[in-house]
């Protein structure tokens, strides 16, 4: 995926992440078809069943995604959120860390619905310091830990004196 | 050799790229950027009217591509018409450019400077999916349910 922001990137002859994840993708089919067929094995062995009734087992496991495919499925949205880690936006709370002096104001974010009852006594108080804030018990915004949860949109505004 | 899995991406890029589009002109609108950092505040030159204040930037001044594989979401390459508003103390003015930028020169200025919040580089527009964005998932979800009857074909024909 390319979300040109330095404009730098010219001509086809990129490779974009979503080809390396379907290229890390295929050949986890290749290891997953390689498994499904030793789970038939396994099966006509161990269980005794017949060719086509292991055969139609492990397809239904496929379809359904449960038993042995249920890994291979997991492994497949591991490598979907590595590609959320590198695509998508990281929030900027370390320069809080860096200045412990610094004071922010709680800052209402766009929400289209109300705001929740912590947001608004947060957003209500006086300028703090990150440790100020967490004091609080509500953590800091978007952590999840106010009453709207994780759906909150609301920022630390640094002030300036 | 077997033959590669086929995954076209092409219909959910296109639909995607809109809905993403929507997204960044909301964090042009409210001057944030994809961190959800606070836009510089600072005018430097003369752009910020030509962002916001006509809003043709806003309407106009997105572009993108999509491929098989491939999403790139860009600011256009066309000229801005020129148009511009500035808010004075005595209300607004509006004038007309004989030498207009770009819309990606617009940008490009937008990204350049400090954000408000910190200090430090303005995450910008572009570049990165919108703080919080579930894209990749959605686009997992899609790849897999294109590949999911392939794998199963190909597991057909394999332990036939």
């Amino acid at each position: 995926m390319i979300l040109d922001k330095n404009f730098s990137i010219k001509g086809s002859q990129v490779t974009t992440s979503i080809e390396l994840a379907m290229i890390e993708i295929e050949s986890e089919v290749e290891a997953f078809l390689s498994r499904a067929n030793i789970e038939v094995l396994k099966l006509q062995e161990q269980e005794g069943f017949s060719k086509q009734r292991a055969f139609d087992t492990v397809i239904g496991q496929v379809e359904g995604q449960t038993d042995f495919a249920k890994a291979f499925f997991n492994r497949i949205d591991k490598i979907t959120q590595e590609i959320g880690k590198q695509t998508v936006a990281k929030p900027v709370r370390e320069y809080g860390k860096k200045n412990p002096q610094q004071l922010y104001k709680w800052h209402l974010g766009s929400v289209k619905s109300v705001h929740c009852a912590d947001c608004l006594s947060l957003a209500s108080m006086e300028a703090q310091t990150i440790a100020g804030w967490l004091s609080h018990g509500l953590g800091l915004p978007r952590e999840g830990k106010t009453a709207c949860n994780v759906g909150c949109k609301c920022l630390l505004e640094p002030v300036t004196s | 050799m077997a033959k590669p899995f086929k995954v076209d991406l092409t219909v959910f890029f296109t639909k995607g790229a809109k809905t993403l589009i929507g997204n960044y002109k909301r964090l042009l609108t409210l001057g944030r950027g994809v961190s959800q950092d606070f836009a510089p505040k600072k005018k430097v030159g003369n752009r910020k009217p030509w962002l916001i204040n006509t809003g043709e930037t806003h309407d106009k001044g997105f572009d993108s591509r999509a491929g098989k594989l491939r999403l790139i979401i860009f600011p256009s390459g066309k000229k801005h018409s020129g148009k511009t508003r500035y808010k004075t103390k005595s209300g607004f003015k509006t004038g007309q450019s004989k030498k207009p930028p770009t819309y990606r020169s617009l940008f490009r200025w937008h990204n350049r400077g400090k954000s408000s919040y910190n200090g430090q580089n303005y995450s910008g527009l572009f570049g990165m999916l919108p703080l919080g964005s579930d894209f990749n998932k959605k686009m997992g979800r899609e790849a897999m349910r294109q590949l999911k009857p392939q794998i199963v074909a190909r597991l057909k024909a394999t332990l036939k």
